[in-house]
């Protein structure tokens, strides 16, 4: 069962719960497994780039950080 | 030097020389294909680590061949596709027996060098087979652009819709006035749920604002990201690979769909090719977009097309470009989106190869309203050419992703689309619009239908739904209390479908029962005739069901529209011994079934002409239907053997007309107007009194037939086809001919 990043499950998000205000945007945003399932499909799907992007995790985001310093300041670029 | 001769200074009227055409020159980046200065194809990998990329030493990796090495090539690969020769390579894009997988695990390992070499050598027609193969989804799909000159929410709902309607699975929308952005996502969402289910919205702004737009909900795909070919205009721009990958997944990390945009002429118009081919520069793009874990390319020239336009195979290397996307196993946007040349022929040159091939998008934006309305600039294909694209998705067999929308029901949506964009508006309490409105903007054609409109409401409008935050469930919510239950849900499930993710992958797009088609969902599994995608019968009969189409009983009912009480039938033809009688001899359903000549003229009152041109010249004309024939030159025939003079006309429905005398044989007449269309009163006022000097043995004046440059026979052989039928089906083998009332023609 989907879930929105609220936890909900998706078959929860109705017309009649926007009726009831029960939901807010934050129950229409996508989940991390969500995105971690979707990375695992990308990559066995010949797409690991986009498979890494999906799933981006912290250390990863961290590591490009790095690389992107480490190449401004060879390159002289600005930042 | 002397003027040039008429024959040049006439070719220099055409259209197709307002056009700019370059001298190739590969120092300026002006080469489409090929420059001296592009790299040898190259790759060193030690260690598991690129070390030299197209004969640069990693010491010099500019911060785009660092991109590129770290993240966009599988070095598992690498070996076995740099060590195939150009042509071998090239070879596998066509071959119907290599599997398109084939394809794409190579490509992972080659360089942008190399790729530009290999699709070097692509003929127009190995391009054809190479798109038809290689893109990741079977189904192919098109884009339409909706915009106006003033923002105004009720045209875009209403144009939203009509382009959801034709079958667009993606709206790109953008503004004159960036603050009105939160406006025009607004309308076109609300329009496009009335137009089908499952439409993504894009609105093409600055990135803060595009990127908030799409989590609020209230788009669903972005495709502004622009990647260029060299560091120079990189940093140009305050950009790096690294700020691009940030963006990329500033959105893929929030669930929404996402392509990066490049294409030739880009460096070139900036002055940063640094001598390079276009192609290659746009090798470099696409292997970056493909390390950067975009899921598709926006690419084939966009801003720059007219630039590869210019030079010599620009067109080849527009294509290649598309092509390239795929062997990277990426969505393709494939251009087409600006208006490459003032010439009609040029710009379908260009565009109809893609179309015939089928891509993941035929255009990264179909002007689906007026070029004057396109804020994006002119696409190559807008409004004006809906028509014509239909003709030909129908002539080809192809699908080109859109269909007719039957005239009524459009209506009906425009006014639904925008009278609902009107409802929500003054519910969530940011702009009123008037009755009048609603009715302009149901019925324009584009924004300059609509007269002076308040633009500052529109403006007042999108700084309250940004300010105040509003949601896609603000909006589901203000449907649905407006009375648009259906749209709320509709938009509801759509929100629903996005979470699954599907859509993230690679060429997805919804159908219109929300399924989503990608690359893992409807994997393109094309390998030669009896393959690949073929649209299903249900959707062949929504090609070819053109609303122009007409058949046997459209015509039939046409006709019966101008029926006349008059050429009542008299009984059976007599002989008459009359030296200065002229039989006029008409077809089978003339008088019956058919009135109206192919020139517009009522069969009744070309006959009146006939009459009156045969009685100036002092002979008696009478009028006898010919039932056992529709060849023209045996009814004049026989017409003229009934006739005392022996001299007869004979007339089809269609209004061909000759002059026959008894005595020839049938093909052998006297005169012939053969081009029905345009034959005028006077000239059958002509042929009538010819036919009465040809019985009085005197001088006729000889008619010439008027000449036309029109396309005469495409606009009128499917009716002659028609009209013969009729006249087919009145026949009677064998039956005596009957005289025709003269009553109100004389």
């Amino acid at each position: 069962m989907t879930r929105a990043l609220s936890g909900k499950p998706v078959d929860s998000l109705t017309v009649e719960a926007v009726r009831a205000g029960e939901l807010s945007v934050a129950d229409l945003r996508i989940h991390p497994d969500t995105l971690e399932f979707q990375a695992q499909v990308a990559a066995e799907h010949g797409n690991p780039q986009l498979a890494e992007l999906a799933a981006r995790k912290l250390p990863r985001c961290a590591a490009l950080v790095t690389e992107a310093a480490d190449v401004y300041a060879r390159r002289g670029l600005s930042g | 030097m002397s003027a040039p001769v008429g024959r040049i200074r006439f070719m220099d009227q055409q259209r197709v020389n307002l056009d700019g055409f370059a001298i190739e020159d590969p120092e300026l980046g002006l080469t489409a294909l090929r420059s001296p200065h592009d790299p040898e194809p190259s790759l060193v990998v030690a260690d598991g680590r690129v070390v030299e990329l197209d004969g640069v030493p990693e010491a010099e990796f500019d911060s785009i061949d660092t991109y590129i090495a770290r993240h966009g090539l599988d070095l598992t690969v690498a070996a076995e596709a740099m060590a195939l020769s150009d042509v071998a390579f090239a070879r596998l894009l066509v071959e119907l027996a290599v599997p398109r997988g084939e394809v794409i695990r190579l490509s992972a390992g080659a360089t942008p060098a190399k790729l530009a070499r290999v699709l070097a050598l692509l003929r127009p027609p190995e391009l054809v087979m190479a798109m038809t193969k290689l893109r990741a989804r079977r189904t192919p799909s098109n884009q339409a652009h909706v915009t106006n000159r003033l923002d105004d929410p009720l045209l875009l709902a209403a144009d939203a819709a009509t382009a959801a309607a034709f079958g667009f699975r993606e709206i790109e929308t953008t503004v004159p006035v960036l603050g009105d952005a939160p406006s025009n996502a607004v309308a076109c969402l609300i329009g496009a749920a009335f137009g089908a289910d499952g439409v993504l919205i894009q609105c093409s702004v600055e990135e803060a604002m595009e990127l908030e737009l799409g989590m609020r909900g209230l788009t669903s795909y972005a495709e502004t990201v622009s990647l260029y070919g060299t560091e120079q205009v990189f940093t140009d721009g305050d950009d790096t690979p690294w700020s691009k990958a940030f963006l990329t997944s500033a959105y893929a990390s929030r669930g929404m769909k996402m392509r990066v945009s490049s294409g030739a002429g880009a460096e070139v118009l900036m002055a940063g090719a640094q001598g390079k081919s276009m192609l290659y520069l746009e090798a470099r793009c696409v292997a970056l977009a493909r390390a950067i874990g975009a899921q598709g390319v926006q690419n084939g020239g966009i801003d720059g097309a007219s630039v590869a336009a210019a030079v010599p195979g620009g067109l080849r290397e527009l294509m290649a470009e598309n092509v390239m996307v795929m062997m990277r196993n990426l969505e393709s946007c494939s251009g087409n989106d600006a208006l490459m040349s003032e010439s009609d022929m040029r710009r379908t040159s260009r565009t109809l190869p893609i179309v015939l091939a089928g891509s993941d998008f035929t255009f990264s934006g179909f002007g689906s309203i007026q070029r004057y309305d396109n804020m994006f600039g002119p696409s190559n294909f807008n409004a004006e050419d809906i028509d014509d694209f239909l003709a030909m998705q129908r002539d080809w067999g192809i699908d080109g992703g859109l269909r007719t929308v039957d005239p009524a029901r459009l209506g009906e949506l425009r006014h639904e689309a925008a009278q609902a964009c009107r409802a929500v508006y003054a519910h969530l309490g940011l702009a009123d619009f008037s009755d009048e409105h609603v009715e302009l903007a149901v019925d324009a054609a584009g924004s300059k239908d609509l007269g002076e409109t308040d633009t500052l409401a529109v403006l007042g409008a999108a700084q309250a739904i940004r300010q105040r935050g509003l949601t896609v469930v603000d909006i589901v919510a203000a449907l649905d209390e407006c009375g648009y239950l259906h749209e709320a849900e509709r938009t509801m499930a759509f929100a629903r479908a996005r979470l699954s993710g599907d859509y993230l992958q690679t060429s997805a797009i919804f159908d219109r029962h929300l399924r989503v088609l990608s690359l893992v969902t409807d994997p393109n599994d094309y390998g030669g005739p009896g393959t690949g995608y073929e649209p299903s019968p249900e959707r062949q009969r929504e090609i070819d069901a053109i609303r122009q189409a007409r058949g046997v009983s459209d015509l039939r009912a046409s006709q019966a529209r101008f029926a006349v009480p008059l050429l009542a039938a008299g009984g059976p033809a007599r002989r008459d011994q009359g030296p200065r009688d002229v039989v006029i001899g008409v077809s089978p359903a003339v008088g019956r079934d058919v009135w109206r000549c192919l020139s517009g003229l009522a069969v009744t009152d070309v006959l009146r002409e006939m009459l009156a041109g045969l009685e100036e010249e002092g002979c008696a004309g009478r009028i006898v239907r010919f039932n056992d024939s529709v060849d023209l030159g045996r009814i004049g025939l026989a017409a003229a053997r009934l006739a005392g003079s022996g001299i007869g006309i004979g007339l089809q429905g269609k209004g061909t007309a000759l002059i026959h005398r008894r005595d020839l044989a049938p093909l052998a007449n006297l005169e012939l107007y053969s081009v029905a269309p345009t034959v005028t009163p006077e000239l059958y006022r002509l042929l009538g009194a010819n036919a009465a000097r040809h019985a009085k043995g005197g001088t006729p004046d000889p008619a010439r037939n008027p000449y036309s440059d029109e396309a005469i026979e495409a606009r009128y052989h499917t009716t002659v086809i028609a009209l013969m039928e009729l006249e087919r089906r009145r026949m009677v083998p064998g039956a005596w001919p009957e005289e025709l009332s003269l009553e109100g023609l004389t």
